[in-house]
């Protein structure tokens, strides 16, 4: 494997990503400060019922990880998909670098704006909302926050591979991916309250594991909202990581010959 | 004919991916996921589901927002589509027909598809106990006042996604937020900071969902629209809706004029 030409085709996927951000700054309107009222709305929800300040951070730390989750669904799961109608598709699978290298650029690229709109949301719960964050174990929290990214974008990865064979199915998935996901991660809410059953299937997603430990490091005086230790869910992320990047490695590689053998690669507007 | 092919064609885009059955359970998975995640909220406040003011308000606010929120979501995705996923805007600007007339009537078709999973979501609320009282004239009226609302929303997003490249999927749902938190569909006004409650006044979605309220649970809860009684809360509505069109509008025509003028009609932006 050429070390280089991976990482110089890295760099060149995130390249117009950041660029786009810099040179188009509606995004910072439309991706970030939009997304925030709808959180925000969920933040006076709790404030209506008179619940305890700290469901008030659960919602703003949902907020952060859903941002994140959001950047997996539209610009990593439907990307190749979207590449494909615009007709990139072709050029990067005839360029001679890795696959995985294209898929981490959009990762990278794709981090920038979400990590941004990530810390707005944060500041808007610190100083607009007087959420107090007690973070009790710093360390853990940003292994846990990492290794949810990487659980989080290895599946986007996999997404990718899969939205790659299908046609406007793969545009209608991702919006499904949205409401009922955020229900079953308990992004505004703890996912205990699902009960065992449902919060174990819930699990499956990573950012359900990953902002459970994170509520847990960050709202020490709710942890009886725990769901597992936030050391037994890091365990799991690593696992769940690890194992996400490598079957999507091997999606993509398949996706890519039984998309030639359809021929559907190069086929738009299905 | 334009407004009745754009209505055919938006059902096509939208529905025919798929078996009926499959997209009449995705059309509703979507907007119930979003409900069942605010009863969630309400479970781990209070400890139940059921008997309460403020699970009634949120959960019926929030089944009529998706009326909103899901017709937003697809018109604001309109132009971007056009542009850039079909490349097909510039014909549809070269063909004899009103691309003004053509968006409306996907905004039309795109709010009948949402009534269907505003109904699963009213049967659901029998189950909760939300206490029902139509009054289906005034839930007439409010529907067709409100389709013009929503729809001269969806008109001020196509006007600015004309100006701007595709970065996101979802801008429509972001800009749905601003009445999601502005107009009392889930939580009493009374809850916002004072220039908030100021700002939602002016806002015709905040008159809309008062007389969903009216016309669905027999009255109104919210302790600042309790103020209006419904013919003020509908003239209110009525008024700020053709205000919100014209600007609307104007702002759809000048965006227009602009994306014309610096030649961005067949735009595409692969970032």
């Amino acid at each position: 494997m050429n070390v280089m030409l991976n990482l110089r085709a890295v760099k060149g996927r995130a390249y117009p990503r950041v660029i786009g951000a810099l040179r188009e700054p509606s995004w910072a309107f439309w991706d970030t400060f939009l997304p925030i009222l709808s959180m925000a709305a969920y933040v006076y929800v709790y404030k209506s019922l008179n619940a305890p300040k700290e469901f008030e951070g659960f919602v703003i730390l949902g907020g952060v990880m859903t941002t994140y989750w959001l950047n997996v669904l539209w610009g990593m799961a439907s990307q190749l998909y979207w590449e494909k109608e615009t007709a990139n598709l072709q050029l990067y699978l005839a360029a001679p670098m890795s696959k995985m290298s294209i898929l981490a650029g959009m990762a990278l690229g794709g981090m920038f704006a979400t990590t941004v709109r990530g810390v707005s949301i944060i500041l808007v719960g610190v100083f607009v909302f007087q959420v107090d964050f007690v973070i009790t174990n710093f360390w853990l929290l940003i292994a846990i926050f990492g290794i949810t990214l990487v659980a989080l974008y290895g599946m986007g990865m996999l997404f990718a591979s899969l939205f790659l064979i299908w046609g406007r199915e793969a545009w209608h998935i991702n919006m499904l991916l949205e409401e009922p996901v955020y229900f079953l991660s308990g992004y505004s809410f703890p996912v205990k309250a699902l009960g065992l059953s449902l919060s174990v299937a819930a699990s499956f997603i990573p950012f359900t594991l990953g902002l459970d430990a994170m509520r847990q490091l960050t709202f020490p005086s709710m942890a009886e909202w725990g769901l597992l230790s936030p050391y037994l869910e890091l365990a799991i992320l690593v696992i769940m990581g690890t194992f996400l990047v490598l079957l999507a490695r091997y999606a993509l590689h398949y996706m890519e010959n039984l998309g030639k053998e359809r021929g559907t690669l190069t086929m738009r507007w299905q | 004919m334009s407004l009745k092919y754009s209505m055919w064609l938006e059902y096509q885009i939208e529905a025919n991916w798929t078996s009926p059955v499959i997209f009449i359970l995705y059309n509703t998975l979507k907007p119930v996921g979003a409900s069942f995640l605010l009863l969630a909220m309400y479970y781990v406040v209070t400890g139940g589901f059921l008997g309460g003011d403020a699970l009634y308000y949120l959960y019926i606010g929030n089944a009529f927002y998706m009326l909103l929120s899901q017709t937003l979501f697809s018109v604001g995705w309109i132009i971007h589509d056009d542009r850039e996923h079909y490349q097909t805007l510039k014909y549809l600007y070269i063909a004899p027909m009103s691309y003004f007339l053509y968006l409306m009537g996907r905004s039309a078709m795109r709010f009948v598809l949402s009534i269907l999973p505003l109904a699963v979501l009213i049967i659901i609320g029998i189950f909760l106990g939300v206490p029902y009282n139509v009054n289906v004239l005034l839930l007439a009226i409010t529907f067709v006042l409100g389709w013009v609302f929503i729809v001269s929303a969806g008109l001020l997003l196509c006007g600015v996604n004309m100006l701007t490249a595709r970065h996101g999927g979802s801008v429509g749902q972001a800009f749905a937020g601003i009445f999601y938190l502005l107009s009392g569909v889930i939580f009493p006004l009374a809850v916002l900071p004072g220039w908030a409650v100021k700002a939602s006044l002016w806002l015709p979605s905040t008159y809309w969902f008062s007389l969903v309220r009216r016309s669905v649970l027999g009255g109104e809860v919210d302790s600042i629209m309790s103020g209006f009684t419904t013919t003020e809360a509908a003239e209110m509505l009525v008024v700020l809706s053709a205000v919100f069109f014209f600007i609307s509008f104007s702002a759809y025509r000048l965006a227009d004029y602009l994306a014309r003028k610096k030649g961005m009609l067949d735009m595409t932006t692969t970032y």
